[in-house]
């Protein structure tokens, strides 16, 4: 085996599998206490890099402010749609099914109206620099290397808050007893807001992160956050470390395969390892069983 | 007319598509996210297969990505159809261990992703990004059907072909089936079904039939592109479904037809831009859809199925009486047994259940009497429902045994309790809403050949006649309870009281001569409560053995011939009602020391 | 006196299932009250209802004095009024420190919050000396006096209470129930607590009601109903 290529391949795995470990994370979070198959998680993905661009481009701000922007418009589309949509249909006792088609029309409404106010090409921020460093024959470049950065501390961050603030405790409390956190008096819709406020922000981030480097297209939220789906039930649903763990692994294993497989059959490993897991281990790898 | 002729056409193939779809969603209440690709499997198989050979092109000149089998169109369309079906059987493997949906969602959505990735990578077999062209027409005799208004009568019979199959399996027995699973997945494995296979079957066959219709395409536009079995595409044939009406066909064709104009409609006034403006209105259609009319254009129910009366909500036209049904009833009911004759039917052994060291069940000992009505009465906690769940099987038992006419039946799954004759009501009755009372009660008979797809597809006629059986049976447990006049009302519009009689009607259906009913009254109101008491008599008048859990000591003492005395999860005293409420320490007991 | 508590024809229930029909209750301030009544007989819709869980199809329910119908369950919590239910009155996965926290969760003031928990530890000891023990491994007996510190912990005015005697042992009941009492004397709080177990609630309870099949069959002094020989006509 060529072991140089090898880490190569680790390294870059390493980065990928960071972020759809922050995408796993981010809906996990969601998806743990709501239980709504947010399907419009794309929305924030694709609404941050747009946003950043068109403040970039339409009101010249540079690099850094344009993201902050991307970022607000992630988290202002995360919870407009919590609000507006999913919170007055829980009020009226819709069901689960009902609520993800209407995330589904969400998601497939919302990268058409980018292409229709945008364009259907690519677009992309003017870039800072992006040196690369050598490691021996492993090359990671600055971009790498602030992706690895943003991710972990972004994912450890949102993991300690959940795990060691009263607020955080109390979304804890609302995703494993329901019944007795509404008894104590703990405010459910708060508890949404919060955590549509926290994923969305996050899916932003990663969105962000991927057109720092690339670009942005209408449709290009789709696929980043449905392997962030894969991640968080590969993990378990209702751990942030587990989501975050079947993100890299997803990364890892198809960084990997590129030794045996053309790199277009990335994704295919990717659903192969979720097809074995969901086989063997339905409640993902760190998931509790259910009673 | 060609222009029109070809609209029409690809309205026809969305139809097509949403009607097989809805099976799948309407009935079994599963969504799938891949229909595109079902759709685009079908149509490389049938490209591939019918291509010419290598040969045929002239030799090596031109061997390469457009090359095939040269099959004839109609086998070409079998095996499109088959390898759909297979293709969508071997994705739903996991879903099946997983009950909740959205797992379901999960699969179908990645496979879709993955599988139109593969579809422009696998070049070998798809022709790579730009896929497949130059396949044949369909050859009638000798005439190439390629022009529009040739084809469309194709496309006509396709459609119809495919309303009928999944019309009439919605609504056969087979339907009724999926719709009970949809709802309560345990009432219908309490009485006797296996609640998989028939959702597996509905996911194949809806992708059999999008496979079927992937081919025909194949066959009229001459090509096969991966960017159009997209999951745009699979969105697309989700919302003709979801605004026609989840549940009612005649909802996906109006649902078809109004989002199929969109696009034409649109390329009039926007040109270029249709396509994403085509798929921003349906976008927001589904979403104001589900806001202010979740049930769609069309809601379940409503349509000309109502006029062909397979499933009718037409009152019955002749209510039996309570004799007549008892009469016929008595015909497949259990032996009536002879006063003074006490043999047990039902036996518990030292039965003994622990949840996490917490001692529920200590070794439990009674038997049941074989025509009488014993309740299990006890303080909370006494473990009562949970010795109950050991004998219907939905718990297993650490240790000891339970016999059912002697045969040793511990931990048996509750389908195969109901074979050998022993069923389970739910407190919380677990009675479909969205059927009728009839249909609820049907659902527990057993042995209907309705229920199979292949004696369906195969005897539809003896299906029929096996079916009107299963409906006067089903008539004559709700008469029997006396609320057949009710029996064309959906359970939701009947109150609780009644919904409960529907479920102890559908316990009755199953035939079986032991029943257990899990809190019979149990929110019933006052009035209701008469009913379901003269009910539960009326089974032991069958000769039926009752077991009840029951808390309300009052209705105990109406109903129960014996009773035994539970508490700390050990039997602590056995007799008739008024004996053990004499007896001043088991009072003590159940209120309290 | 004036009630702190009262529901005047409350008719309740889920959907097409009507529990309740017609049930007058009210509680004076420090007072401690039992329903009694079999499974199923509404005694946790009741509570549920009260504390504005479960919607009202009719009827009145007024709270210190003023109307509440329309008020929001998390709303009732910060006004007063706690319960405790009878399944799963803990958060299993958590310490029993951030137990108590979360049942101080209108509190703002990490001080009050300090000091209203060393007044609940000082009520039970055991949950002082085991703070940072994960909850779900506690005993039937500690879940139960740790629901109720957490009940406490929100300094309520009423404490509706969902049969506190389900998941312990007999021997445990009565000790149990002596210290609701205690607590109701102590704090003048009133209590209303929902229970199968007769003599426990008669032995502690100021006056009684019989819910049966949603609607109430009796109401005595809890002295009255101390001398009860039989039960089961009411049951």
């Amino acid at each position: 085996m060529d072991l140089e290529l090898l880490a190569q391949l680790t390294v870059s795995g390493l980065v990928v599998g960071s972020t759809y470990a922050l995408l796993g994370v981010s809906f996990g979070v969601i998806y743990a206490t709501t239980r709504i198959f947010h399907l419009a998680h794309a929305v924030a993905y694709a609404g941050a890099a747009y946003a950043a661009v068109w403040s970039a481009d339409t009101l010249g701000l540079p690099f850094w402010p344009a993201l902050v922007v991307g970022l607000v418009a992630a988290a202002v589309l995360g919870v407009a749609i919590e609000v507006l949509f999913y919170r007055p249909m829980r009020r009226r006792n819709a069901t689960l099914l009902t609520i993800f088609l209407v995330s589904l029309g969400i998601s497939v409404a919302f990268p058409n109206l980018l292409q229709l106010a945008f364009g259907p090409e690519n677009q992309s921020l003017p870039r800072p620099d992006n040196p690369t460093y050598g490691l021996g024959s492993v090359t990671i470049s600055r971009h790498d290397v602030a992706t690895l950065l943003i991710c972990w501390v972004l994912i450890a961050a949102v993991a300690t808050y959940i795990a060691r603030t009263r607020f955080g405790r109390s979304v804890t409390a609302m995703r494993t007893n329901p019944a007795m956190a509404e008894a104590v008096g703990i405010d459910g819709k708060k508890v949404y807001l919060f955590v549509f406020l926290i994923g969305s922000l996050l899916a932003g981030v990663a969105g962000l992160l991927f057109t720092a480097k690339g670009v942005a297209t209408p449709t290009m939220g789709l696929q980043p956050t449905l392997t962030g789906f894969i991640a968080a039930f590969l993990g378990g649903i209702g751990s942030q470390w587990g989501a975050a763990l079947g993100g890299l692994a997803l990364g890892l294993i198809s960084s990997w395969s590129a030794l045996y497989l053309q790199v277009d059959y990335g994704p295919v490993v990717v659903f192969g390892a979720m097809f074995l897991v969901l086989l063997i281990r339905p409640q993902g790898l760190l998931g509790k069983a259910a009673a | 007319m060609s222009y029109y002729a070809d609209i029409a056409i690809s309205i026809l193939i969305l139809m097509t598509l949403g009607v097989s779809l809805n099976l799948l969603l309407g009935y079994a209440g599963r969504v799938s996210m891949a229909h595109a690709i079902f759709f685009g499997i079908g149509g490389f198989t049938a490209a591939r297969l019918t291509l010419p050979t290598v040969e045929e092109l002239g030799g090596v000149a031109t061997a390469g990505l457009q090359t095939g089998f040269s099959w004839h169109w109609v086998p070409a369309l079998l095996v499109a159809v088959v390898v759909a079906a297979v293709a969508a059987l071997v994705i739903s493997i996991p879903a099946v261990r997983l009950v909740r949906g959205e797992y379901l969602i999960l699969l179908t959505l990645a496979f879709q992703l993955v599988a139109n990735q593969l579809m422009g990578v696998l070049d070998k077999v798809t022709g790579g990004p730009y896929g497949l062209s130059g396949i044949p027409p369909i050859q009638l005799g000798s005439t190439p059907l390629i022009l529009p208004e040739q084809f469309i009568w194709v496309m006509l019979a396709a459609a119809v072909v495919a309303i009928v199959i999944c019309w009439g399996l919605g609504e056969s027995p087979f339907g009724r089936l999926l719709k009970g699973i949809r709802e309560h997945e345990s009432a219908v494995a309490s009485v006797g079904k296996n609640p998989v296979v028939p959702e597996l079957l509905a996911f194949s066959i809806s992708a059999a039939i999008a496979g079927g219709v992937g081919a025909l395409a194949a066959f009229y536009y001459g090509s096969v592109v991966p960017s159009n079995y997209s999951l745009t595409y699979s969105i697309f044939i989700v919302s003709v479904v979801v605004l026609g009406g989840i549940g009612n066909l005649s909802g996906t064709v109006v649902g078809a037809i109004a989002l199929g104009l969109l696009e034409p409609f649109l390329r009039e006034y926007v040109g270029d831009e249709a396509i994403p403006w085509q798929t921003v209105i349906y976008g927001a259609a589904l979403v104001v859809m589900m806001r202010l009319r979740p049930e769609g254009l069309l809601p379940e129910g409503f349509g000309p199925g109502r006029l062909l009366n397979w499933r009718g909500r037409k009152a019955p036209k002749v209510v039996p009486t309570e004799e007549e049904a008892l009469a016929r009833l008595s015909q497949d009911a259990p032996e009536v047994v002879t006063e003074g004759e006490a043999e047990p039917i039902v036996q518990v052994l030292d039965l003994k259940k622990s949840f996490g060291g917490l001692k529920a069940v200590a070794g439990a000992t009674f038997e049941l009497e074989r025509g009488k009505v014993t309740a299990l009465i006890g303080p909370n906690g006494a473990g009562k429902t949970t010795i109950f769940n050991m004998i219907c099987g939905t718990l297993r038992a650490d240790e000891g045994r339970v016999f059912l006419r002697g045969e040793d039946v511990t931990g048996k799954p509750a389908y195969q309790l109901v074979r050998k004759g022993l069923a389970r009501s739910f407190q919380d009755v677990r009675v479909c809403q969205r059927l009728t009372a009839l249909n609820n009660v049907a659902l527990g008979v057993q042995n209907q050949p309705g229920e199979r797809v292949s004696r369906l597809v195969l005897r539809p006629f003896a299906t029929r006649t096996a079916e009107k059986r299963v409906r006067q049976k089903a008539l004559d447990c709700l008469a029997l309870l006396g609320i057949a006049d009710r029996a064309h009302l959906r359970v939701s519009e009947l109150s609780y009281g009644d919904q409960k009689l529907v479920a102890i009607a559908r316990l009755l259906a199953t035939d079986c001569d032991v029943l257990l009913l899990d809190e019979p009254t149990s929110g019933v109101d006052p009035a209701s409560v008469e009913k379901v008491i003269d009910g539960i008599a009326r089974l032991r008048t069958l000769g039926h053995t009752v077991c009840l859990v029951e808390h309300s000591v009052h209705f105990v003492q109406r109903l129960a011939d014996r009773a035994v005395f539970l508490d700390q999860g050990a039997v602590i005293a056995q007799g008739t009602v008024d004996e053990l409420m004499n007896r001043r320490e088991l009072a003590e007991l159940y209120f309290g020391t | 006196m004036q009630p702190i508590l009262q529901g005047r024809g409350i008719t309740a229930g889920y959907g097409k299932r009507r529990v309740l029909s017609d049930v007058d209750i009210h509680v004076a301030p420090g007072e401690v009250v039992g329903v009694l009544g079999h499974n199923g007989a509404g005694k946790t819709t009741l509570l549920k209802t009260l504390i504005r869980m479960v919607p009202l199809t009719s009827g009145e329910i007024e709270f210190e004095g003023e109307r509440v119908e329309r008020v929001s369950s998390v709303k009732m919590v910060r006004r007063g009024m706690s319960i405790t239910p009878a399944e799963q009155p803990i958060f299993r996965d958590l310490t029993v420190e951030q137990n108590l926290e979360l049942g101080a969760s209108g509190v703002s003031d990490r001080q009050e919050i300090r000091r209203r928990m060393d007044e609940v530890v000082e009520v039970f000891p055991v949950l002082g000396e085991r703070r940072s023990t994960i909850a779900g491994r506690f005993s039937g007996g500690q879940q139960r006096q740790l629901s109720l510190g957490i009940a406490l912990m929100a300094q309520p005015r009423i404490m509706l209470l969902d049969e506190p005697s389900i998941g312990i042992s007999p021997a445990v009941v009565g000790a149990t129930f002596r210290t609701i009492r205690e607590l109701a004397q102590e704090r003048s709080m009133s209590v209303l607590v929902v229970e199968q177990n007769v003599k426990a609630v008669t032995g502690i309870a100021d006056r009684v009601y019989v819910l049966r099949n949603g609607s109430i069959v009796l109401e005595e002094s809890g002295a009255e109903a101390q001398q009860r020989e039989v039960w089961w006509d009411l049951f």
